[in-house]
């Protein structure tokens, strides 16, 4: 609908239906008197089309001089449509509460959409932001957005900026992370050494720069220096260089894990209680009759957001589940004891040792003030080679 | 029948005086085959959904097609929309 439409459908039209000798001639009369006939259709003869309301009249004389039959087959537009309506004494207030209603809510945030960041949860950039005034149901007129902006970064830090921008009902929060610039010297590029980083015998040596000083078969300590990054050269000078190298020694680890027997854990006792809210503009419906009780409960909560169009509503469904833990008394044999401790130790393996090679493994166990200890004994060969900058700058 | 008579009677009224075509004044412009604007018009002689003649004083623009319509009347011109098949100039 344009805006010739919406100003004809204001000014109200009467669709008209002529026949006769030379309905053309209507047309042409209505031209030279200034009355704006549109939308004209002439089929056999029959000529249609719509004049505005307040030239009806003369539309019609002139139809009588043409020698023209005009028959009016509909009327529309706002002054018929007000004229049809205004026996019902509830419609002027309707329309006025309506938009009185429309100016209220546009007032308020509905909408607060966030985009998390890798570092700080959506979670938690909601609650920074509500301290701040800003959630779903505020007044816009308490909001500052510079004040907001300011005040949550200086709650959350380590963002690079951040953006509240309100538009409408609808508050979009920017945030993006800080970067700091890259050094432009590499660390790769300054001279180094390599040293031992823990004590072992060398079995292998892989040196691609530098002068290496440990031999194979040599024992050495941590911090023993295995390749140097001081090279001399063929004229007696000597020169600073970083040192590559991977230096395998064949090391020892011991690793020791306790079990208690006899102990008291935290577990769940089966009973669990949920509960769901819908919450619509601000206000929180419960659904249902549910209600957290006292005692030891682990809370988790969800929060669903309906869209339309790709538009978030101030539509949220938020739903509890609360699972009752109670503290119960554990008592292990020691083969249970022991199938714990062996656990913990493919976990120990898994994620400490996940870069090393393990050649062989001795297992032994003792009970000691009612606790299982097993102790891992690991022969492995590792990369001990760990790097060293030589300090040739002033600052270092 | 009787009003395509009398239209013709008032074209053959217009040009009974007139042995030349003198179309200087009246300007016509096309929009591919949709849409045609003449400029100078006096008036319309017939109004149909196949055809819709013009008259532009001494002669008759005759506009042919289908689902013809006067989208657009004013004093000096007419704007006609529709699937345009031929113009003619009578006079």
């Amino acid at each position: 609908m344009n805006l010739l439409s919406i100003v004809r459908f204001f000014r109200g039209y009467v669709e008209f239906r002529a026949t006769g000798s030379f309905p053309e001639r209507l047309i042409n009369l209505s031209v030279r008197h200034g009355i704006s006939v549109y939308d004209t259709k002439g089929i056999e003869g029959v000529l249609t089309g719509r004049v505005p309301k307040s030239h009806y009249e003369a539309f019609e004389k002139l139809g009588v001089r043409c020698g023209v039959d005009i028959e009016a087959v509909k009327c529309g537009g706002m002054p018929f449509l007000f004229r049809n309506n205004i026996n019902r004494w509830g419609l002027i207030p309707g329309v006025l509460l309506f938009f009185i209603i429309c100016q209220l809510l546009s007032s308020f945030v509905w909408v607060v959409d966030v985009s998390p960041t890798p570092t700080v949860s959506e979670y938690k950039i909601r609650q920074a932001l509500e301290k701040q005034g800003l959630y779903s149901g505020a007044w816009k007129g308490n909001l500052s957005p510079d004040s907001i902006e300011r005040n949550t970064m200086l709650d959350l830090g380590s963002f690079g900026w951040m953006s509240v921008n309100i538009s409408g009902a609808y508050a979009r929060v920017g945030i993006s992370e800080k970067y700091l610039p890259g050094d432009t010297k590499g660390e790769e590029q300054k001279p180094c050494n390599i040293k031992a980083k823990k004590d072992g015998q060398i079995v292998k040596m892989d040196v691609k720069s530098g002068s290496s000083v440990a031999k194979l078969g040599d024992a050495v300590t941590r911090g023993d220096l295995l390749v140097s990054g001081v090279v001399s050269t063929e004229n007696g000078g000597d020169f600073l260089k970083p040192s590559i190298a991977n230096v395998y020694a064949r090391t020892t680890i011991i690793k020791t894990v306790e079990q208690p027997l006899k102990y008291t854990q935290s577990l769940p006792s089966g009973k669990t209680v949920s509960r769901s809210m819908l919450e619509v503009v601000g206000l929180k419906i419960p659904l249902g009759l549910g209600y957290i009780p006292h005692g030891e409960y682990v809370h988790h909560s969800e929060n669903y957001s309906y869209f339309a169009f790709d538009n978030q509503l101030p539509i949220n469904l938020l739903s509890e589940n609360c699972t009752e833990f109670t503290a119960q008394e554990i008592v292990l044999s020691e083969k249970e004891a022991d199938e714990v401790c062996r656990a913990q130790l493919t976990l120990y393996e898994a994620f400490e040792l996940f870069d090393v090679k393990i050649e062989d493994k001795k297992l032994s166990h003792v009970i000691k003030n009612n606790a299982y200890i097993l102790t891992a004994e690991y022969t492995c060969m590792e990369d001990i080679g760990e790097i060293s900058y030589i300090g040739v700058d002033s600052e270092e | 029948m009787a009003e395509k008579q009398t239209g013709g009677f008032i074209k053959n009224s217009l040009l009974s005086g007139v042995d030349k075509l003198k179309l200087s004044s009246v300007y016509v412009e096309m929009h591919g085959n949709t849409e045609v604007t003449v400029e100078g018009c006096k008036g319309i002689l017939e109004y149909d959904s196949a055809v819709i003649r013009v008259s532009v004083g001494c002669a008759a623009i005759s506009v042919r097609g289908r689902a013809l319509s006067i989208k657009c009347l004013s004093p000096g011109s007419v704007v006609i929309s529709g699937v345009i098949k031929a113009i003619e100039y009578e006079g």
